[in-house]
């Protein structure tokens, strides 16, 4: 009777589930994140001081320090994890807004666009891969168990901001 | 309720399959909806005889019993072939998708058979008879494809809500009753393993109310202004988002003209 209760409760979250996917289908709250302007203003540039944010040769520095105390490494520790976690907030809803934007031009094309579906499939979960390993080095950086490198992860936002930029012509007017 | 009573209450759930299948297939084909859902209209053709068979043949005979197997596969067959009409559908409108889909379909499947094969797990026992294996068999492929194609459904959807694609209200209502049916009916049929003969009457009789209700709402809710496409929003973000996607046509379109004259 347990696993008769079980499935039916794993039947109605999946009838659940259904209803709300099908409601997000409906387009009743869609829209277009991206504008021409921001898709010629998208640079990798404004993420460079992410960096060299948990770089190790800042708390080298600190602990060379005249009076440093092992505190005072776990809250800076602690400050640059919380820039940094912004920092990846931010890189998140860009790399979002360029998938978005891809698959907006897959959506409204007339001809199959199987190329960038492979690239977008391929990059999201090298991304999404990418940002787990990230977020669980973040926890042991906190520790100070492990440094943390994310030049892989901008290297797949520039990539693919690269294919929307190659995508979209320059000679296109980008105001109306 | 009593023996007698759910019988009977059985036997109205059976006639109001018989009209409310009948209904269906009559409004399908007067509102030309019969075009475009071809399998979903020839499967409530041939749902008028397979509910008219179990109101005359008595249920303890032989006759009733071979009906039940033949038909059995012949009701999952067009469930297959229904839901991929449907996925069809999801995607007639954006041919850039046709990849995308593809892909959505063969992960949706694959999630899919891994999960009915663990609805499939219980087996026959040394001490079945022929015709308990025969009635065996029909009710687990039943389970079995009844929980793939509602997990398939749901995992397309899924995959698929992460474009900005908006669907036909006949196809978004095709979605919802296919898994609510599909899902229930798989309830049904594991309770009736689960709980054994006592609850079979009563587990019928459950099975039928939802067919019923699936059919009527199908009969309600399925109409020909559902084929229309969603209109946009026209607010000042609308425009915004209109200039962006005539931009986007227009480099579809160059694209489109660039990679013909390669091929020319």
């Amino acid at each position: 009777m347990i696993l008769l209760t079980l499935i039916a409760t794993a039947a109605l979250a999946l009838i659940a589930a259904a209803v709300i996917l099908v409601r997000k289908l409906s387009g009743v709250d869609q829209s277009l994140p991206v504008t021409a302007e921001w898709i010629s203003d998208l640079s990798t540039e404004q993420y460079r001081p992410m960096m060299r944010l948990l770089d190790s040769t800042d708390i080298q520095f600190l602990r060379d320090q005249p009076g440093y105390t092992r505190a005072m490494e776990a809250q800076l520790r602690r400050q640059r994890v919380q820039v940094f976690r912004g920092y990846l907030r931010s890189l998140n809803a860009d790399f979002r807004r360029v998938s978005m934007a891809l698959k907006i031009l897959m959506t409204h094309s007339e001809k199959d666009r199987g190329d960038l579906a492979s690239v977008l499939m391929h990059q999201e979960l090298l991304f999404l891969t990418g940002m787990i390993s990230i977020h669980c080095r973040l926890a042991l950086y906190r520790w100070g168990l492990c440094t943390v490198d994310v030049t892989g992860l901008v290297r797949i936002f520039d990539q693919m901001r690269n294919e929307l930029c190659s995508l979209v012509p320059s000679t296109l007017p980008t105001a109306a | 309720m009593t023996g007698g009573a759910l019988s009977s209450f059985l036997r109205v759930l059976q006639y109001m399959l018989l009209v409310g299948s009948g209904l269906i297939a009559v409004k399908l084909y007067t509102t030309g909806l019969h075009r475009k859902y071809r399998i979903f209209f020839a499967y409530f053709l041939f749902r008028v005889p397979n509910s008219l068979w179990p109101l005359l043949l008595p249920a303890s005979s032989v006759a009733y019993f071979w009906a039940f197997v033949y038909t059995g596969p012949l009701v999952l067959i067009f469930y297959i072939l229904m839901v991929r009409e449907l996925y069809h559908l999801v995607l007639e409108d954006y041919r850039g998708l046709q990849t995308a889909g593809r892909y959505a379909m063969y992960l949706s499947l694959a999630g899919a058979v891994a999960i009915s094969i663990l609805a499939l797990l219980p087996k026959f026992t040394p001490t079945m008879t022929q015709s308990s294996k025969g009635l065996f068999l029909v009710s687990a492929a039943e389970r079995g494809v009844d929980t793939a194609l509602a997990v398939f459904i749901i995992l397309l959807l899924a995959l698929l809500s992460r474009y900005p694609i908006q669907l036909r209200r006949n196809v978004r209502v095709q979605a919802v009753i296919y898994s609510i049916f599909f899902l229930s009916s798989t309830m049904v049929l594991l309770a009736r393993m689960v709980l054994g003969k006592q609850s079979v009457a009563t587990l019928n009789a459950a099975s039928s109310v939802i067919s019923v209700c699936s059919i009527f709402a199908w009969l309600v809710m399925l109409s020909p202004e559902g084929e229309r496409a969603p209109q946009r929003r026209t607010d000042a973000r609308a425009k915004n988002e209109q200039r962006l996607l005539l931009q986007l046509e227009e480099l579809n379109a160059a694209l489109l003209r660039v990679s013909r004259s390669k091929i020319g």
